[in-house]
C-alpha cells in the first residue's frame, strides 16, 4: 500500500512538472501568440502583458523542473499553485466581463476550447499541487505523519 | 525549550526558507524572462502586435464555433479572391449587402469580419454595425486583416461573385 502510494505521488509531481515544462516551452516557442492571448483578456496594462508573456513561461519551466528536485520542489508546487489559482480568477473575471478568451496554454497545440473544461482543468490540476505540496512538507518532515 | 516551542521554531523557520526559495524561484525566471525579451528571435518587438478588444487572431478562428466570415472590402476586391463561404458586406452597399448576412446567421454563429489590413478601419465599423443593427453578438474582427489570410495559406479562398 505505502509503495502504491508513493508511485501515485511520484506519478502526480513527475506530471503536473511535465505538463508546466511542456506548457512553458510552447509559449517561449511563440511568445508573440502568448502576448496576444494575454490582451485578450484586457485585465492588465500593456508593459505588463509584456512582461508576463516572457517572463511567465520561464516560470512554469523552471518551476516544473524544480518540482523534480528536493530541495525546491515544496516552494515550486507552492508558486505553481499560486500561479494556476491566478490564472482561475482571470478566466473567471474575464468571463463575467463577457470577454471572450482562449486559455493559450499550450501555445498552438491547444486541447482545451471551453471555460467549462478549463475550469475542470485547473481545478484537477490545483488538486494534484495541493497533493505534491503535503507530501513535499511531509518528506522535510514539517508535517508529522499520521501515526 | 520545550519540544512544542522547538516544534514551532522548526517550522515557522521552514516556512521562511521555503518562501525564500520560492522567490529565487520567480527572480530566476524573471531574469530568464528579461533575457529572453532580448534573445529569443521570436519574440515581439516592443508595442508590435498589440490586440484591441473585440480583434481576434487567425490561429485563434480555429476555436470560434461555426465562424461565419464578412468581407468588409470593397465589391470588386471580395471578387477577385475572398475566404470561401465569406459573405460581402461593406460600407457602401450595407443595406443591400446585409441581407444575404441575415438569411446566413442565426444566434450562436460566430462571425469574423476582415478588412484589406490592418491599417483599415471599415472591419471596425461593420462589425460595429452587424452587433448594433443586426443584433450578431458574438462579431469579431480578424487582427491584420486579408493580408494576415493570405500570409497564413491555411483559410481556403475563392474568387468570383459566389460565396
Amino acid at each position: 500500500m505505502k509503495l502504491l502510494l508513493s508511485i501515485v505521488f511520484f506519478l502526480l509531481r513527475a506530471g503536473s512538472a511535465l505538463l508546466f515544462i511542456w506548457a512553458g516551452a510552447a509559449k517561449v516557442a511563440d511568445p508573440g501568440r502568448f502576448l496576444l492571448e494575454i490582451q485578450s483578456f484586457h485585465l492588465l496594462p500593456y508593459w505588463l502583458e509584456y512582461v508576463v508573456a516572457h517572463a511567465l513561461p520561464c516560470l512554469e519551466i523552471i518551476c516544473g523542473l524544480a518540482l523534480f528536485t528536493l530541495g525546491y520542489s515544496t516552494a515550486a508546487s507552492l508558486v505553481l499553485m499560486l500561479m494556476t489559482g491566478a490564472f482561475v480568477v482571470f478566466l473567471a473575471t474575464a468571463r463575467l466581463l463577457g470577454i471572450d478568451t482562449s486559455c493559450g496554454c499550450f501555445g498552438k497545440w491547444n486541447f482545451i476550447n471551453d471555460f467549462r473544461t478549463h475550469m475542470y482543468f485547473n481545478a484537477a490540476l490545483l488538486i494534484a499541487l495541493a497533493i505534491t505540496c503535503i507530501r513535499c512538507m511531509r518528506l522535510h518532515k514539517l508535517i508529522d505523519k499520521p501515526e | 525549550m520545550k519540544r512544542h516551542d522547538l516544534c514551532l521554531r522548526r517550522k515557522s523557520g521552514y516556512v521562511l526558507h521555503t518562501l525564500r526559495r520560492a522567490l529565487t524561484l520567480v527572480v530566476i525566471s524573471l531574469l530568464l524572462g528579461g533575457a529572453a525579451m532580448y534573445f529569443n528571435p521570436n519574440s515581439p518587438e516592443y508595442g508590435q502586435d498589440q490586440i484591441r478588444r473585440g480583434e481576434v487572431w487567425i490561429d485563434m478562428v480555429g476555436n470560434l464555433r461555426d465562424v461565419l466570415w464578412v468581407d468588409a472590402r470593397s465589391w470588386d476586391e471580395y471578387r477577385r479572391l475572398h475566404v470561401a463561404g465569406a459573405i460581402a458586406v461593406s460600407e457602401d452597399k450595407y443595406y443591400i449587402q446585409i441581407g444575404s448576412f441575415l438569411s446566413e446567421w442565426r444566434r450562436g454563429r460566430d462571425v469574423v469580419v476582415y478588412c484589406s489590413s490592418q491599417a483599415c478601419a471599415s472591419a471596425e465599423e461593420i462589425a460595429d454595425r452587424l452587433r448594433r443593427e443586426a443584433g450578431a453578438d458574438k462579431v469579431y474582427v480578424l487582427h491584420g486583416g486579408w493580408e494576415t489570410i493570405v500570409k497564413n495559406g491555411t483559410i481556403p479562398l475563392k474568387s468570383g461573385e459566389g460565396r
